[in-house]
C-alpha cells in the first residue's frame, strides 16, 4: 500500500467493498455496506453524504486502517500518512494545544515553522499554551483540524468537522480549511450531513444509500456550481430527494 | 489548630498510660526522645534507617515497574488477562510471611531474596490497580495514536502513562505504606541491619523504649517522603485538570 516513490504526491484511493457487517449486541448481523465502490483521484476533495446510519463514519475508519473487518479492498497509492479529524476532538487533555499538535508531526522538534504557520492560520496562537479543557468546542475542533494538517497527510479524513458549531464559526472554519488545502493540495474526504459543507470545500459529492449502503449518486461540484445558487439549490434538492430525508 | 490539640491529646494519653503501666512497659515520651537522640548520635539510627530506606526504594521500584507492565498487558488483552488472572488470585491471597520465608529458603538469607520477597508481596496489588486503569483507557485516543502513527515511546509517554497516572499514584500510595511494613518483617527475619532488625533485637531485650524510638522515627521519615515527594508529584500530574472551586 505504501509507495515511497509517490512521496509528496497526495494519495489516490480505490474503494471496493463487497460487504461490511456488524454484529449487534443482540447477536444479529446487520449489513452496513454492500458493493460500495468508488475512486478518488489524488488531491481531490470529496464529500460523502447519506442517511444517518449508512456507515459513513465506519467507512472513514476502514480507510484509515482502524477497522479491517470487511470483505473487499481499499487500495491507497501515495505516501500513506493519514490526517483524521474525528467527530470528537480527541485531544490529549493533559497536553497543551501546542504539544497536542507537535505530537503527530514527523519530526516534532524540528518543524517549528510548520507548527507556527498552522497555529497562526488557524487563529490558535493565543491558545498554544492552553489545555484542551480550557477551550470552547469550536476552538477544540480547530486544534483537531490543525493537528491533522500538521501530520502533513497524503489523505485527510474529516468526520462531521463542523457539527454543533454556529453558522459564522462554520463559515470561518471552512474558509480556513479551504485555504489550507489550497496551500498544500491534499486528497480529502469530508463526511457531512449538510450540503452547504460539501459545497463549500468539495469538488465532488458521493451520495450513499441507506443500509446496506452503496453509491447512489456521484455529483460534480465545481466553482461553477458555487457561483450559481440556483443550480446548487437544485443539486441540494436532488440529494435530499435521493437520501429521502430533508 | 485542631491538629495541635490532637497531637497534645495524644502525648497526654501516652503520658497517662506510662504513669499507669510503668516506664518499663510504656516508657514516657521524653524517655523515647532521649533514646532517639542516643541512637542518632551513635550513628546507628541513620545507618539502620538508610539500609531500610534503600530496601524500600529497591522493592518499590521493582514492584511498580513490573506491576505497571503486567497491569497494562492484562488490561489490554483479554487473553493475557484470562491466562494470568488465577496466578494473581493466588498471589493476592498468599500471606506476606509465607512469601518471605520461602524467598529466604530458596534464595538464602540474601539482600536479593529479601527485596524480591517484598516486591512479590506488593506486585499483585499494583497489577490489579493498573489493570483497572488500562481497562478504562480511552479508545478514541488509541485510534488517534494509531492513525497518526505516533511512535511507541512517544505514545507511552504522552498517551498511555498520563491516562494511567491516577492509578499509578494510587498504587504508589498504598504500595509505599504496604512495602515499608513488609520490609521491616523481612529485616526481622533475615537481615543483619535495618529498622526491622533493630526492633527485633530490642524485642528480645524487652527494650520498649528503643522499639518506640525506631517506630516513631520511621513513621516521621515516611510522612516526610509522602509530603515532600508523593504529594508534589501528584499535584504536578494533575496540573491540566480544571481547578475545582
Amino acid at each position: 500500500m505504501k509507495d515511497v516513490s509517490h512521496a509528496g504526491v497526495p494519495d489516490s484511493l480505490d474503494v471496493a467493498i463487497q460487504r461490511k457487517a456488524f454484529e449487534s449486541s443482540s447477536g444479529a448481523r446487520i449489513e452496513v455496506m454492500a458493493d460500495l465502490r468508488f475512486r478518488i483521484e489524488s488531491a481531490q476533495t470529496v464529500a460523502i453524504m447519506g442517511p444517518s446510519g449508512c456507515g459513513k463514519s465506519t467507512l472513514l475508519r476502514m480507510i484509515a486502517g482502524l477497522d479491517a473487518d470487511y470483505e473487499g479492498g481499499i487500495v491507497r497509492e501515495g505516501q500513506g500518512r493519514t490526517g483524521f479529524v474525528f467527530q470528537e476532538p480527541t485531544l490529549l487533555a493533559w497536553r497543551t494545544v501546542e504539544q497536542n499538535i507537535r505530537l503527530v508531526m514527523q519530526r516534532p522538534d524540528d518543524q517549528d515553522a510548520l507548527l507556527e504557520g498552522i497555529l497562526e492560520r488557524m487563529e490558535l496562537m493565543a491558545h498554544r499554551r492552553h489545555f484542551p479543557g480550557e477551550l470552547s468546542v469550536g476552538l477544540a475542533r480547530r486544534v483537531a483540524i490543525g493537528r491533522a494538517l500538521a501530520a502533513l497527510p497524503g489523505l485527510l479524513l474529516l468526520d462531521e468537522p463542523f457539527a454543533s458549531l454556529d453558522a459564522p464559526l462554520i463559515a470561518r472554519l471552512q474558509a480556513q480549511l479551504k485555504a489550507e488545502l489550497a496551500l498544500r493540495p491534499t486528497t480529502t474526504i469530508l463526511v457531512t450531513h449538510r450540503f452547504e459543507d460539501a459545497l463549500s470545500i468539495a469538488s465532488r459529492v458521493l451520495v450513499f444509500s441507506a443500509r446496506p449502503s452503496h453509491v447512489l449518486a456521484d455529483i460534480a461540484l465545481g466553482p461553477d456550481v458555487q457561483a450559481d445558487p440556483a443550480r446548487a439549490d437544485a443539486i441540494r434538492r436532488e440529494i435530499e430527494h435521493v437520501i429521502g430525508q430533508p | 489548630m485542631l491538629r495541635i490539640v490532637s497531637l497534645l491529646l495524644f502525648l497526654g494519653v501516652w503520658l497517662a498510660a506510662s504513669m499507669m503501666a510503668g516506664a518499663r512497659l510504656v516508657p514516657a515520651p521524653q524517655q523515647v526522645g532521649l533514646a532517639f537522640l542516643e541512637e542518632l548520635m551513635s550513628g546507628a539510627m541513620l545507618a539502620n534507617m538508610g539500609a531500610t530506606l534503600l530496601r524500600v526504594a529497591a522493592s518499590f521500584t521493582l514492584a511498580m515497574a513490573l506491576g505497571v507492565a503486567i497491569g497494562i498487558a492484562m488490561g489490554r488483552s483479554r487473553k493475557v488477562d484470562r491466562l494470568f488472572d488465577p496466578w494473581l488470585l493466588i498471589l493476592l491471597n498468599m500471606p506476606a510471611l509465607v512469601v518471605i520465608v520461602l524467598a529466604f529458603i530458596w534464595g538464602g538469607l540474601t539482600e536479593t531474596a529479601g527485596i524480591l520477597a517484598v516486591a512479590i508481596n506488593k506486585l499483585p496489588n499494583t497489577v490489579v490497580t493498573i489493570r483497572e486503569g488500562a481497562r478504562a483507557m480511552d479508545r478514541g485516543l488509541k485510534d488517534m495514536a494509531d492513525v497518526f502513527q505516533i511512535p511507541r515511546l512517544a505514545r507511552l509517554r504522552h498517551v498511555v502513562l498520563p491516562q494511567l497516572a491516577p492509578y499509578i499514584a494510587a498504587g504508589s500510595r498504598s504500595g509505599l505504606s504496604l512495602i515499608w511494613k513488609i520490609v521491616l518483617v523481612v529485616e526481622l527475619l533475615g537481615r543483619p541491619n535495618g529498622v526491622g532488625f533493630e526492633i527485633g533485637s530490642a524485642f528480645q531485650l524487652f527494650d520498649v523504649t528503643r522499639i518506640l524510638a525506631y517506630s516513631f522515627a520511621f513513621v516521621l521519615v515516611m510522612l516526610t517522603i509522602e509530603m515532600s515527594l508523593v504529594q508534589p508529584i501528584e499535584r504536578r500530574i494533575a496540573r491540566w485538570r480544571p481547578r475545582q472551586s
